[in-house]
């Protein structure tokens, strides 16, 4: 029967299979870039504008993936209202927002990155309220505890 | 905080230990020190009047109001 334990594990067990992916496109993107270039008849000389923004997001999509980890891990612990949770969600939110920044920038090159770029934007601040979420229940968690 | 909490005091003229207190009242050691300890945000009245049951006295004789100094 499905369970909170078993959401939990399957969100841990899908964010490191992501962190894989992300990790081994160092070496698939200039690959994925030919097809997808071929596959539209485009021209190969625009491979590198094509591709460089998405090396440079890899950075801050790891660095979001890895936090993504921590947090699931410290909740599969039952450590949820904890300040480090919150910390991990506001770099979460700021690795969206890097990446909203590079993909806007990389639209000049490449216009279909400006509907990244939105995406990102609306990811970030969806996260960025549940980190302000987080920040009051633990005000609240922390009244809580210390009532006797 | 403004707040005192004299515990120390009342369970030294009762004679009561603070383990013998917090198991008579029904709370845990460790939430007895976080209230004599002055660390606690709020008393639930239930507890309170157990704490005076227990040890024969008044919130008033836990309880003091010291306004903090400005500085």
């Amino acid at each position: 029967m499905w369970d909170d334990s078993k959401s939990v594990n399957l969100s841990i067990i899908v964010t490191r299979i992501l962190m894989a992916a992300i990790l081994s496109s160092v070496f698939f993107l200039p690959y994925l870039g030919k097809m997808y270039l071929h596959n539209r008849s485009m021209d190969d000389a625009l491979l590198v504008r094509f591709i460089a923004p998405l090396y440079l997001c890899i950075i801050p999509a790891a660095i979001a993936l890895f936090c993504l980890d921590r947090l699931m891990s410290r909740i599969k612990s039952d450590e949820v209202f904890v300040s480090g949770n919150t910390r991990a969600l506001r770099i979460i939110s700021w690795c969206c927002f890097v990446v909203a920044v590079i993909t806007g920038a990389a639209s000049y090159l490449y216009l279909p990155y400006i509907f990244i770029m939105a995406i990102m934007i609306f990811c970030g601040l969806i996260v960025r309220v549940v980190k302000n979420v987080f920040s009051k229940a633990i005000l609240i968690k922390d009244e809580n505890d210390y009532t006797i | 905080m403004p707040i005192i909490i004299n515990l120390d005091l009342m369970l030294a003229k009762r004679k009561i230990s603070s383990l013998e207190l917090a198991q008579r009242v029904g709370i845990t050691p460790t939430n007895l020190s976080i209230l004599k300890t002055g660390k606690a945000k709020a008393v639930r009245f239930s507890t309170l009047e157990q704490i005076c049951k227990e040890l024969n006295c008044q919130p008033g004789d836990i309880l003091e109001y010291k306004e903090e100094k400005q500085t």
